[in-house]
């Protein structure tokens, strides 16, 4: 059986599955999400990926595997404090498998109206949407913008979170927190975290929300064999081994480490949604003690409006690094040979962009949400992405050639169709 | 067909009495609830789930008719909220551990009983039909 098979029986599933679920006692819920994706990138010298968790981009072409997902998710909520929830998702990952994996199990605790503990895995809410980036049906445009979202990879923890909940005159006052691990596998490599913690603050009144937060993962990355990361440590090495460098076995230890790095994220986000018109808008810094998994910073502005069964709306936006200059101090011998120049070229490149310089860039997103029912929507996308600083090595987000050789002029457009549903 | 064209239908239909009456949904509780009235910012927040608790005191919980004019005019003219924006809503919260979107029930008839049994409950229906079983919260 294909893939558009399983993605058919998988809905077929989902469909018998709610004729099912009417069936169940009120305190047993089971029900679930899916996004059916199709995406072109049109530069023959980048390719995009739609997510920074999946292993394949297009290449001036056109894919099916983006956004493509399927979840299901069983609550037991009985009489009482206590629930519990488990969630299972399907979305190509990193390395190229469907297999679903699990994103919630965990035990509720509610002593009162007003606050929400859960012991086990559940959704760590880093940004605005942070706790529902896979629920593509409940946001306006076709993905989380990424010039904030692809700051941070994670999505569960694994071990306690809590919300307080509290009105104060006409509005509602949340705080909530979690502590724990969790493990991400990127385009670079795979992320290990043991330990993290976050806090975020939410005021809601009327159409207006804003939203403060902080999270502090501390973790490694295990860079895949071959990959930008993986050969520019192999390019550090060598640089020493020949002599090239006097001061590159200190930089690597010091600036280039990839254990027990500490990742600080400030994020400040507001929403305005008014029924008819909808403007949101975040922004993030995030500082790090490591300059392969660096900081950045990253913002953007999506504005909205209503109409009827159509949804236009436009996103602007921006992600750049933060990071101090490395400052490999290298030396050309007089008898240099071309091997030990191409070396010398790459790393002085380094030198001059920071390693990690060459993700700034720039997005525009155009498109239109339709509600094709009251539990499906379809969204065309424009995104067009300036990447700027491309000289040296690729974004996780816009890969390209490295070096002078590089075509790409670091213009690229992409066209998204999804069709959401929650079932 | 111009726009003059468009209004002028309804208002003949109008003027010969044949449209159908609106509906004019009130929120409701049973008699027993302790809860006396509130606000339209209220009710949204009631069924934006943000409102969990009565001001008395017990976890409200929110009720929905089925598909009809009773709650599509309660969407419109109350919840000033699409069918598919509510969806939308509810589900950040179902798909996050974060809430449960209110229970459906089929008619006034079994809203009416489900209310009578259980004074945290709230829902609405056709001020027509409020009777001495249950008491009106708000009406637009």
């Amino acid at each position: 059986m294909g893939r558009w098979g399983l993605v058919a029986l998988a809905l077929c599933n989902a469909m018998a599955m709610q004729v099912r679920a009417e069936a169940l006692p009120n305190w047993v819920k089971l029900d679930g999400f899916g996004t059916v994706g199709v995406y072109h990138a049109d530069d023959p010298n980048a390719t995009v990926r739609s997510d920074i968790r999946t292993s394949t981009g297009a290449r001036n072409e056109t894919r099916f595997d983006a956004d493509s997902l399927l979840a299901v998710q069983l609550k037991l909520r009985p009489a009482g404090p206590f629930n519990a929830g488990f969630q299972l998702i399907s979305k190509k990952e990193v390395n190229s498998s469907h297999r679903p994996r699990v994103q919630w199990a965990y035990l509720g605790w509610e002593p009162s109206s007003e606050i929400n503990i859960k012991l086990g895995r559940a959704l760590a809410p880093v940004f605005l949407m942070s706790d529902y980036n896979d629920l593509y049906y409940a946001q306006i445009s076709a993905q989380p913008p990424g010039q904030v979202y692809s700051n941070n990879s994670i999505t569960f923890n694994d071990g306690v979170t809590g919300q307080w909940e509290r009105h104060f005159g006409e509005g509602v006052l949340g705080i909530e927190g979690y502590y724990g691990k969790t493990r991400v596998d990127v385009s670079l490599g795979e992320i290990e975290v043991p330990k993290q913690m976050g806090l975020s603050a939410k005021w809601t009144s009327g159409p207006l929300l804003l939203r403060l937060g902080y999270s502090r993962p501390k973790g490694g990355l295990k860079p895949f064999a071959g990959n930008s990361v993986d050969q520019f440590l192999g390019l550090v090495r060598d640089a020493q081994q020949m002599g090239l460098c006097s001061n590159c076995n200190q930089v690597y230890r010091e600036r280039f480490k990839l254990t027990d790095v500490v990742n600080k994220m400030v994020s400040l986000g507001f929403s305005w949604d008014d029924d008819t018109y909808v403007v949101q808008g975040e922004w993030v810094s995030r500082k790090s003690d490591s300059a392969i998994l660096s900081g950045s910073g990253g913002w953007y502005l999506l504005g909205a409006r209503r109409i009827g069964d159509f949804t236009p709306y436009i996103v602007l936006g921006s992600l750049k690094p933060i990071a101090e200059p490395v400052d490999l101090r290298l030396t050309t011998p007089p008898q240099a040979t071309t091997g030990q120049m191409a070396l010398l070229s790459a790393l002085a490149a380094a030198n001059a962009t920071n390693v990690t310089g060459q993700y700034h860039r720039d997005q525009l997103a155009l498109g239109l949400r339709w509600e094709l029912s009251s539990n499906m929507a379809l969204k065309l996308q424009w995104d067009h992405y300036k990447v700027k600083n491309r000289f040296w090595g690729s974004s996780n987000k816009v890969e390209f050639r490295m070096g002078p050789q590089s075509q790409f002029d670091g213009k690229v457009n992409t066209y998204t169709a999804n069709l959401d549903f929650i079932f | 067909m111009t726009r003059m064209h468009r209004h002028l239908g309804p208002l003949i239909l109008c003027a010969i009495g044949v449209l159908p009456a609106q509906a004019e949904p009130v929120l409701v509780a049973g008699s027993k609830s302790p809860a006396v009235s509130f606000s339209r910012q209220q009710v949204q927040d009631i069924y934006y789930l943000r409102l969990k608790e009565l001001p008395g005191g017990g976890v409200i919980v929110p009720l929905m008719l089925g598909a009809g004019p009773v709650r599509q005019d309660f969407l419109d003219k109350v919840l000033n909220k699409s069918e598919a924006q509510l969806k939308s809503h509810w589900a950040r919260l179902n798909f996050t551990g974060k809430g449960v979107a209110p229970q459906q029930v089929a008619s006034t008839a079994e809203l009416k009983r489900l209310l009578a049994a259980n004074p945290h409950m709230v829902g609405y229906l056709d001020r027509a039909e409020a009777d001495a079983s249950v008491k009106i919260l708000y009406a637009p």
